[in-house]
């Protein structure tokens, strides 16, 4: 069973980790951009777990474990947040977003058809 | 008397709560984090400074947050005014959209007297029979550039060596100029040459016509002719001298050099420089190997990683700063089209910067045989025998070309704020999508950021500039707004700036 948060399990060999994410702090879509993100270096398994918990299971592609293990599920535990934040940004301003947008859309489309 | 023409301060005050407006960020070094937004401006704060931000515990009126909402970082309110200011810059900066591709390269020849290592065109023998331009097929090309809504374009000569067609060049340049006046159209010419083969009539011609010559220089003698050689003589002399030339006939500026950095230029980044000095040049474009053509094949021996590049520029940008400060006026030519983007509204004519990509909405090419591309990287991969970003031919009309499912597939992949790893990155409004290199590096024109080494060049370069406008060191802000000056961008535009 995992805490509350994220909890980490590292495999028996050492050479992986399994996270427990509490989805109602991290969305799946906040542990998917965090996941990306690790890509160049693991090889990230983001699945469900009893409950409705989050997992991503990682493994570095090198094949270590140890203290390479532990940094890389620490930047991911730090990519949670800024992804959490990123999230929350996106979606507080949405509509400050659209207008935005609108705006600047609405302005260039009269020109351009005159051009 | 009670004063009634203006409203009592305290109407103005600014209580309750504050909100975000969107904003993207990226955690420098030393606690430091980057924030930027869509109209471009950009923040540095110190970590506690974003927690308090991030948090909602910044003080309305203080310094850190009268600073934030005059750059639309927030607002105190429903945002008017503030997306009023963000769309008029967002606009700006995406203006290079309107008109259609304004940079035109035409391939008049594969043919080419060079061996370089890195070239990136798959050049053929000098002698070699059927990679010219015929006649017909370069009026069709000229037609199609006039038919684009822009009313001035850049027609750019690239090769193989265009001078080895000279007699086409020069055909094709007068019946452009011809067709444009009568369209009412400007055309702006470049020829992309080595100049070994450069004569006196050439000069007269550019001269004539108002071509601007692009040329390569790689450094000092040594690694010139080791990167270009050419049979028997020193390719370095030759260009050297016939800069000179072209300076003295055409007027200093409208002959400018391009370098590109292969490992043997890693050591020699201040030699380098001094060469570009020297040759009376005002600038170099510190360019890395593409992944095409010649350089493809040859990456093993003249490559390097990514983390070797960014240093060479960093000490490379390095010593050009310091040769401002001793009062010369040098620009680092990519590094000043960043600042561009971010130091002011306007975007840049470069396809490494502009989302939705250029390739195909900035830039499109002529091949000799009558092939239209959407770029020259576009190009390079249908010489190497893959034609996927081929729109077609020349005998095609202007929709299918451009609003054809080629293009529709750049477009997919095109716009670099709608791109995983790109959309939340703090430095999109500054860079720009490459569908055509992501798809020849990672095999999809979407590509995957976290492997992309476009994306660790261009995040790399970012951080650094990002981290010298962070030290508030006031000269050298001067310096790099000296390199935004009128004086300066009034000078003849290299080729790879629309």
């Amino acid at each position: 069973m995992f805490p509350t948060g994220v909890g980490i399990i590292v495999d028996d060999r050492g050479h992986g980790a399994v996270l427990g994410i509490d989805p109602d702090l991290y969305p799946e879509d906040v542990v998917l951009n965090a996941a990306y993100l690790l890509t160049d270096r693991c090889h990230v398994h983001v699945g469900r777990g009893d409950g409705g918990a989050l997992t991503a299971e990682i493994r570095l592609k090198d094949g270590s474990g140890g203290e390479a293990l532990s940094q890389i599920c620490g930047e991911f535990c730090n990519a949670l947040i800024d992804a959490a934040l990123r999230a929350m940004v996106t979606e507080t301003t949405a509509d400050i977003r659209e207008a935005l947008l609108k705006r600047a859309f609405s302005e260039m489309a009269p020109r351009h058809l005159a051009g | 008397m009670a004063n009634t023409a203006f409203r009592d301060r305290s109407a103005f005050a600014e209580n309750g709560p504050w909100r975000f407006m969107p904003f993207r960020f990226h955690r420098l070094a030393d606690d430091r984090v980057l924030l930027t937004n869509q109209g471009g401006e950009f923040a540095f704060l110190d970590r506690d400074s974003f927690d308090a931000f991030t948090s909602g515990r910044m003080p309305a009126g203080s310094d850190r947050y009268l600073d934030l909402k005059s750059k639309g970082f927030l607002t105190h309110g429903p945002g008017e005014s503030e997306i009023r200011v963000l769309a008029s810059q967002f606009r700006t900066k995406k203006e290079f959209i309107e008109g259609g591709p304004k940079l035109h390269i035409f391939v008049p020849t594969l043919r080419c007297n060079q061996g370089c290592g890195y070239c990136q065109a798959s050049r053929a023998g000098i002698d070699q029979p059927g990679v010219d331009m015929t006649l017909e097929t370069a009026s069709k090309a000229i037609d199609l550039m006039l038919s684009c809504p822009s009313p001035s374009v850049t027609m750019e000569f690239q090769g193989g060596e265009p001078l080895l067609a000279f007699d086409l060049v020069r055909s094709m340049v007068v019946t452009a100029s011809g067709r444009a006046a009568k369209l009412g159209k400007a055309v702006k010419f470049v020829i992309c040459t080595n100049l070994t083969l450069l004569t006196d009539e050439h000069m007269a011609f550019f001269k004539e016509h108002g071509v601007c010559v692009s040329t390569s220089l790689d450094g000092p003698a040594s690694l010139h002719d080791r990167n270009r050689p050419l049979a028997n003589s020193s390719a370095h002399d030759i260009v050297a001298r016939n800069i000179e030339r072209c300076d003295e006939a055409l007027g200093r500026g409208n002959a400018s050099a391009l370098m590109t950095t292969t490992v043997h230029s890693l050591p020699h980044a201040k030699a380098i420089i001094d060469e570009y000095v020297a040759a009376g040049q005002r600038s170099i474009f510190l360019r890395d190997l593409n992944p095409y053509g010649f350089a493809a094949k040859t990456g093993h021996a003249i490559g390097y990683d990514v983390d070797r590049f960014l240093d060479f520029y960093k000490e490379a940008l390095g010593y050009i700063i310091d040769l401002n400060r001793d009062g010369m006026h040098f620009v680092e030519s990519f590094t000043s089209m960043l600042l561009r983007k971010i130091l002011t509204p306007f975007g840049v004519g470069f396809v490494d910067l502009q989302s939705p990509t250029g390739e195909g909405f900035g830039v499109v090419l002529y091949n000799h045989d009558g092939s239209v591309y959407a770029s020259d990287e576009a190009r390079m991969l249908g010489e190497m025998g893959d034609p996927t970003f081929r729109l077609g031919s020349v005998d095609d009309g202007y929709a299918d070309i451009f609003f054809g499912e080629t293009m529709q597939t750049i477009a997919a992949a095109g716009v670099a704020e709608s791109l995983p790893g790109c959309a939340d990155c703090a430095f999109v409004p500054y860079c720009g999508a490459d569908p055509i290199r992501n798809y020849r590096t990672q095999g999809d024109p979407v590509g995957h950021r976290p492997t992309s080494t476009f994306c660790r060049r261009q995040t790399g370069i970012f951080r650094h500039v990002f981290s010298l406008l962070d030290r508030g060191d006031l000269g050298l802000m001067r310096i790099f707004l000296s390199w935004l000056k009128p004086s300066h961008a009034s000078l003849p535009r290299p080729p790879w700036q629309l």
